[in-house]
């Protein structure tokens, strides 16, 4: 009697795991190990044609233009939404703090993260459009020059960050509020008794007080640029003169797209420079962020 | 101190100015789609950003038929639901070992689970057209399902089992005396507590599977069987630059959405914040 429950709480514990590890094993562990050792190979999604070739993937990526396009953008995308758009979520978290009528605005800003990005995606297509579309409309009234939002390579990219920002960065503003809640109100009463004044109550207490949430912030930020691919995919589909690819529409459009040169194997090796990325970005941000807990 | 108070006053306006503005770049968009899904074609292009002259509904009724969009809501939901179902048996079921049971490997294990943070879904999405096709569950909502349930792990056993190690032992330890089983406990005493982490759970996985575009583009290929945002760009691709419609389309699959967010506001957001504060 003793003996059996004994083994019983043993194998317990696995038990409750084993459909958890089931599932993670299937759906994620293998496809992503398989994704690597794709990346070796020949595989064009036939079973019959599989040969690794070694490194012959990666050597061609390294002289492929349009991935090396892509992830020009990628790292545009991250510089862009970690600059404009923090600077615009953190503006917006810091009056927000101590607004009138704060819920009202915090809807407004924070609507377009809960629609759907396709939706979005149409909405500003709709607003770009260069015939029918709501901004060349108001630059003929003006009587201003329409521009070709969508449809000139040097703009096209831009027109598309600005509604990514647009779209994402108010799920950046409700974490930085959350994150000024943390900070205690004695110290703004305290400065305020030594004089300061709003600038540096800025300076020295909220901003070196927010900066475990602003990393927070710009490492999410920085890994949803790295997989962003909805709103380029309906917006442009990486046009004009793939101006808009990004490296998650490459290797969607390798594998799965009609008419692709590449095949599984090819798109496989961009897969794991994608997420190599990825990795090398956690691991400067966790760096940066323990260094600054050190100082 | 007079001096004082009038420049607070200066910035204080310029900040309300700045507020005003983008909120005019926020909510010009989104009301000029409303409003644009209401006109006529001709109206569109006599008048494409004044208020529509009456309520007509013609938009609304041809999208919805040829959009298929009632298929699409039904498909969407079907593919919401079981993966919620799903999401928080398999989440709960992990969580709660590493939160009250000890076990060999289990910080190996715990591991495991959590490196899968790092991976975005692009790095499995080959390998796993090929695992749900092989499954023969392509055009399956079960597929998306499972798929969604096995990327919300990392972040769901965190928040759990942190969630569930704050709870107090005492109301187990009582059920335990009146002999209830572990599952039992689970279902009756945990899952009644951790409501705050559930919810967590339930908003980012919930907007997630609801807006998500790349799976169910890959997996559901049969018209009938697409999700919303999928069958939103079939149909924006056959009514190419014809914006009544698309407006119209844009309205009906956002509206769900845009209403669970004004009733339930404050969860969500609490919930999203909690979920980033934690991780």
């Amino acid at each position: 009697m003793y003996k059996k429950k004994g083994v019983s709480t043993l194998i317990q514990p696995y038990i409750y795991l084993l459909p958890g590890l089931i599932i993670f094993s299937l759906f994620f562990i293998i496809p992503v190990f398989t994704t690597f050792i794709y990346g070796f190979t020949n595989y064009d999604g036939f079973q019959k044609n599989l040969n690794f070739v070694g490194f012959k993937n990666y050597i061609i990526i390294l002289q492929d233009e349009v991935f090396f396009g892509s992830l020009k953008n990628n790292i545009k995308l991250i510089v862009l939404y970690n600059t404009v758009g923090l600077f615009i979520s953190l503006s917006l978290a810091i009056i927000l703090n101590n607004a009138v009528m704060k819920n009202v605005y915090r809807t407004i800003f924070f609507l377009p993260v809960i629609i759907s990005t396709v939706a979005v995606g149409y909405m500003w297509t709709y607003m770009y459009d260069s015939n029918s579309g709501i901004l060349n409309t108001i630059l003929k009234s003006l009587n201003l020059e329409p521009v070709s939002w969508l449809g000139n390579f040097r703009i096209a990219f831009y027109s598309i960050v600005a509604v990514d920002i647009w779209k994402g960065q108010g799920n950046n503003m409700i974490l930085l509020l959350a994150g000024l809640q943390t900070i205690p109100l004695e110290l703004y009463e305290s400065a305020k008794i030594d004089g300061a004044n709003r600038f540096k109550e800025l300076r020295y207490i909220t901003l070196p007080l927010l900066k475990p949430m602003i990393s927070m912030v710009t490492l999410l930020t920085t890994v949803g640029c790295i997989k962003a691919f909805d709103l380029v995919y309906v917006m442009t589909n990486g046009g004009p003169m793939n101006s808009t690819e990004l490296i998650a529409m490459r290797v969607f459009k390798d594998a799965f797209g009609s008419g692709s040169t590449h095949y599984y194997g090819y798109a496989s090796a961009e897969a794991t420079v994608l997420f190599l990325i990825t990795i090398l970005i956690s691991i400067v941000q966790l760096k940066m962020s323990k260094n600054e807990r050190e100082e | 101190m007079m001096k004082r108070s009038g420049k607070f006053n200066i910035k204080k306006t310029i900040a309300y100015i700045f507020l005003t503005l983008l909120s005019l770049v926020y909510i010009f968009p989104v009301a000029l789609m409303v409003s644009n899904s209401f006109k006529t074609s001709a109206e569109i292009r006599k008048s494409p950003i004044g208020l529509p002259d009456s309520l007509y509904i013609g938009n609304y009724i041809e999208t919805w038929n040829t959009g298929n969009f009632g298929r699409l809501f039904i498909n969407s939901l079907t593919v919401l639901l079981l993966s919620m179902a799903i999401i928080y048996i398999i989440n709960l079921l992990t969580a709660y070992p590493f939160a009250r049971m000890n076990f060999k490997g289990k910080k190996y294990f715990f591991l495991l689970f959590l490196s899968g943070m790092m991976f975005p879904m692009q790095m499995a999405i080959i390998p796993l057209f090929k695992i749900i096709t092989s499954l023969r569950l392509v055009n399956n909502p079960l597929s998306l399902a499972l798929v969604y349930a096995a990327f919300s792990m990392p972040m769901g056993i965190y928040i759990l089992s942190t969630y569930l190690k704050s709870l107090p032992r005492e109301i187990e330890e009582a059920a335990e005396i009146d002999g209830c089983s572990s599952l039992k406990k689970l279902l009756i005493i945990i899952v009644p507590l951790s409501k705050p982490a559930l919810a967590t759970i339930l908003i980012i996985n919930g907007i997630n599977v609801w807006n998500d575009l790349l799976l169910p583009i890959i997996v559901m290929t049969k018209n009938s069987a697409k999700t919303l945002p999928a069958g939103l760009m079939y149909f924006s691709g056959q009514y190419q630059t014809q914006w009544e419609y698309i407006t119209a389309g844009i309205v009906i699959i956002s509206t769900p959405m845009v209403v669970f967010y004004l009733f339930m506001q404050k969860d969500i957001i609490n919930g999203l914040a909690s979920g980033a504060v934690k991780s």
